[in-house]
């Protein structure tokens, strides 16, 4: 299962010369920093930046919308919630590539194309899983804890940051786990909105890689890919125990 | 703030509420009309026009859908290669997650290590492991061809070769969604409660018979869940791991609906066609997972 992985480690160490050998050969003789350096050469800071700005912005937008949303559909009043809640629901069973085209044409009409608000602000819209999952976990909250704030004189959203929010703190997790997840690894649609390489983010760059299929080095590619995955394994392996217990949550309520 | 609020509309709890229920669920409503609604709805209404950007949309009916059924050749390939990729990727990636999730519960050492590996695809893009697929796929360095050296005549390049393109595309997503099947198949497996094991126990029933008759109904709705998860994401990550590796080809073998669809609107700026086939695909889906919910509402 992690072959693919532990291969792409080692191979990013050898020279290429190693790496094409058939049959193959396992461990790097030398063993070479060379493919990394060019690598980061290669994809740049801004890459890594960008990238970095964009996660981080669509999750933190994505979690204040749903928490919001979710405590609102739980516990308060809102006009048709009903009716509400089920086109939210339905909205996911539509593929998303309807949707594309005509997102791009709504960026491309506001002046968005090619800038970060034009890649970020999209995402705020993604907020039905957020939402789902909070709107759940808030209704476990028993009505009684609410009920006896309010009576001690706390307003709606005093209740809200004082109470609902630090109990949240497992479910913020999970969900920022899956958003930021979804936005590092974002291919298509920041494929449509950009189109300079200053503004690119390391998906793009990484595609870029295989446009001559045989002019840029396999070492330099496996290293690049590396790379990119770095940041994620760093944050995955720190929140991993959230991060199952948030995703394998998500199915449980059945 | 409150109180000065309280006045002004005279409000009691229950309206309070009210107010504050709109207050907040409401950024986020609005973001969700604008980027996720209007768009889908925008999607459908496009798909009646001709559209490519620079020249200005014109009204052309039902063109466009005629034109998927009778007017592309390429469409009957489209179709047979997404029914395909379908096919490949959906039993594997849930039948294989399923047993693999089994086969955790029962090893006890070293639990939270195979866990983590089977992990790791998830975390990782589908850009980056195309890339390194690509180099196991390679005719004449790939992995994949010195593993298979003894039974080979000769290199196969597996992904410009038509007849098993697809198939190393499909490969590479069920790879990747084993990881996150796996997740919630344990989740699932884990929450059986035990009772329903030892009343089985007492009654004789032995190991297979105990996963055939107890885990797998008790599980059901996860089953369901995943599948129609994978079916959403294959879709939506074929697409990353066609475009880096195959662009579609050779002979639009690998062509599935989602690539398809791209190539057509933004290489080839035919929105209007795009947004028909997008439409087109909707339906077959939503077919699809009404199917899926009715079997899962008849336990």
């Amino acid at each position: 299962m992690g072959f693919p992985f532990v291969w792409m480690i080692i191979g990013s160490l050898m020279k290429d010369s190693q790496i094409y050998q058939f049959p193959p050969d396992f461990i790097p003789r030398p063993l070479i920093l060379s493919n990394y350096i060019e690598a980061l050469h290669y994809l740049g800071w801004r890459t890594f930046a960008n990238s970095i700005f964009f996660t981080f912005s669509v999750t933190f937008g994505v979690i204040v919308l749903s928490l919001a949303a979710g405590f609102a559909f739980a516990r308060l009043r809102i006009p048709g919630k009903k009716i509400i809640f089920f086109i939210f629901i339905v909205s996911i069973l539509v593929p998303w590539q309807i949707g594309l085209i005509p997102r791009f044409v709504i960026v491309a009409k506001l002046g968005w194309i090619n800038t970060y608000q034009g890649i970020i602000v999209p995402f705020f819209g993604n907020t039905v899983l957020g939402t789902y999952f909070f709107r759940n976990y808030f209704s476990t909250i028993p009505d009684d804890i609410y009920n006896a704030a309010t009576i001690d004189g706390s307003s709606v959203p005093g209740t809200f940051f004082r109470i609902y929010l630090p109990l949240a703190k497992p479910a913020i997790s999970a969900i920022a786990a899956i958003t930021a997840l979804n936005a590092w690894n974002n291919y298509i649609w920041v494929l449509t909105v950009l189109n300079t390489k200053d503004m690119r983010v390391l998906t793009l760059a990484l595609s870029l890689l295989t446009a001559p299929i045989n002019s840029v080095s396999m070492g330099i590619i496996l290293a690049s890919t590396f790379l990119s995955m770095i940041p994620l394994l760093l944050v995955y392996i720190f929140a991993q125990k959230w991060f199952v217990e948030g995703i394998g949550s998500t199915g449980l309520k059945y | 703030m409150r109180r000065f609020i309280k006045k002004r509309f005279n409000l009691s709890q229950k309206n309070e509420e009210l107010f504050w229920g709109i207050a907040f669920s409401a950024p986020g409503l609005i973001f969700f009309t604008i980027f996720m609604l209007v768009p889908i709805i925008m999607g459908f209404v496009l798909s009646f026009y001709r559209w490519d950007v620079i020249r200005p949309m014109r009204f052309i009916g039902f063109d466009n859908f005629v034109k998927i059924f009778t007017g592309d050749p390429k469409m009957g390939q489209v179709a047979i290669s997404t029914v395909l990729y379908t096919l490949e990727v959906i039993p594997a990636s849930v039948i294989i997650s399923l047993i693999f999730a089994i086969l955790l519960t029962k090893i006890v050492r070293f639990r939270s290590f195979f866990q983590s590996i089977y992990f790791l695809p998830l975390v990782a893009s589908t850009v980056a492991i195309s890339l390194v697929w690509r180099y196991v796929y390679s005719a004449n360095f790939g992995l994949l061809n010195s593993m298979l050296r003894f039974f080979l005549d000769e290199n196969i390049d597996w992904l410009q070769n038509p007849r098993f393109a697809l198939l190393a595309v499909s490969v590479i997503m069920i790879w990747k969604n084993i990881a996150f099947n796996i997740i919630l198949f344990l989740a699932a497996v884990r929450n059986v409660p035990d009772h329903l094991y030892e009343a089985a126990r007492i009654d004789g029933c032995r190991e297979l018979g105990l996963f055939k008759y107890i885990t797998i109904p008790a599980i059901k709705p996860t089953i369901v869940l995943v599948t129609i998860l994978t079916v959403v994401t294959s879709f939506y990550n074929g697409f990353d791991v066609v475009r880096v590796l195959t662009q579609g080809g050779p002979l639009y073998k690998t062509s599935i609906y989602v690539y398809y669809m791209f190539e057509q609107g933004f290489d080839k700026l035919k929105i209007g066609y795009s947004s028909a086939i997008s439409f087109i695909f909707f339906i077959v889906i939503a077919i699809f997972t009404v199917i899926q919910l009715q079997f899962q509402r008849e336990d």
